[in-house]
């Protein structure tokens, strides 16, 4: 297995977390919490690593197997959370929950879809 | 010297997620038509085109959404029936018109390739919007009757193709039909289900016991006659 593939999976099954954590804490009607950002941040954090290492091995002259539309996802996956994360800023209310949680399922569903289409 | 805080630009609320989703919806089904369109149009022309049909149904409806959050809900209570509508349609031509879609479509077979989100986010939406609505509180309670109501029709319906498939052997129009119809109608009822849930303040055992429900054929009608029979439907 490729690093790429291996950073892909990390990232799928930390935006799961992220994402479970969120749907768990809107299930319980909670503010949301300041850790719940930081972990945000951090997956963000591994989406740009793998962004780069990505764009790394694109320069190198790899081409994926459906190049544009793997493009397309590399750059999506960078960009979702910080605008979630913005669109909620200075808002703490249970449904910015669900914007964290279902910023992290559609993380977690690009980064699935860059190791099919890599 | 401090500033005053800017005005909130929408209330907090389910709009947010609502939006969210939206916004991904336009900009994934957007980019799809167009690479699809731009490096292999001839491949399957009406199922790309209808692709770019549905990222433009998107972003009107992110305006909708938008504009409805604000309190102007005229434009949602039209655009989210469309957007419905356009989903029913393109996914029951894409199972009986099989030759217009050599390719997949967003909304090929009720958005099966994306979970069948397409087809729950409209009546999330528009589910959204009565609640907007004070005088139209108790659409929630009302909606999780039909919807209950219509998941036993379309374990009706799929049972009866069943029979003819393996009972009558008489081919299997009936399941094709009725599996993805009941698909949609069972994800359909668990959404309406969690929003009831919330808003009829069941204890987790009851909201349980709904979701399982949709399990068993016809149950959905059963919980549904208990809970109103026990006040759990107001």
């Amino acid at each position: 297995m490729s690093v790429l593939d291996q950073i892909s999976w990390i990232v799928t099954g930390y935006a799961v977390l992220v994402a479970v954590l969120a749907g768990w804490s809107a299930y319980r009607w909670r503010r949301r919490p300041p850790w719940l950002d930081s972990m945000a941040w951090m997956l963000e954090a591994l989406l740009v690593l793998r962004a780069v290492v990505g764009l790394g091995s694109l320069l190198q002259g790899h081409r994926p197997e459906q190049e544009s539309t793997h493009l397309i996802y590399l750059i999506a996956s960078v960009c979702v959370m910080p605008l979630a994360l913005r669109s909620v800023q200075g808002d703490d209310g249970a449904w910015s929950l669900g914007v964290v949680g279902v910023a992290a399922v559609v993380v977690a569903v690009i980064s699935v879809r860059m190791v099919m289409t890599l | 010297m401090t500033r005053p805080a800017p005005p909130a630009a929408s209330r907090s609320g389910a709009h947010q997620v609502l939006l969210l989703v939206y916004a991904v919806f336009t900009l994934s089904a957007g980019a799809r038509a167009v690479v699809q369109l731009a490096t292999k149009a001839d491949q399957a022309p009406i199922a790309y085109s209808l692709s770019l049909v549905a990222a433009v149904t998107y972003a009107l409806g992110w305006v909708a959404i938008r504009r409805a959050s604000e309190g102007h809900t005229a434009f949602a209570s039209r655009m989210l029936w469309i957007e419905l509508a356009g989903v029913l349609s393109v996914g029951t031509l894409s199972l009986l018109v099989r030759d217009w879609f050599p390719d997949a479509s967003v909304w090929s077979d009720y958005g099966i390739d994306y979970g069948f989100v397409p087809v729950v986010l409209p009546v999330a939406g528009l589910l959204w919007l009565r609640a907007q609505d004070p005088e139209r509180k108790a659409g929630a309670a009302t909606a999780f009757r039909v919807v209950a109501f219509a998941e036993a029709l379309s374990w009706l319906g799929l049972l009866t193709g069943m029979f003819f498939k393996y009972v009558v052997d008489a081919g299997e129009l009936g399941v094709q039909i009725f599996g993805p119809v009941h698909g949609i109608v069972f994800l359909t009822y668990l959404v309406v289900t969690l929003i009831t849930w919330r808003t009829q303040r069941w204890s987790f055992p009851v909201g349980v016991l709904a979701l399982a429900a949709s399990v068993p054929p016809f149950c959905t009608v059963a919980f549904e006659e208990w809970a109103r029979r026990t006040g759990r439907l107001d």
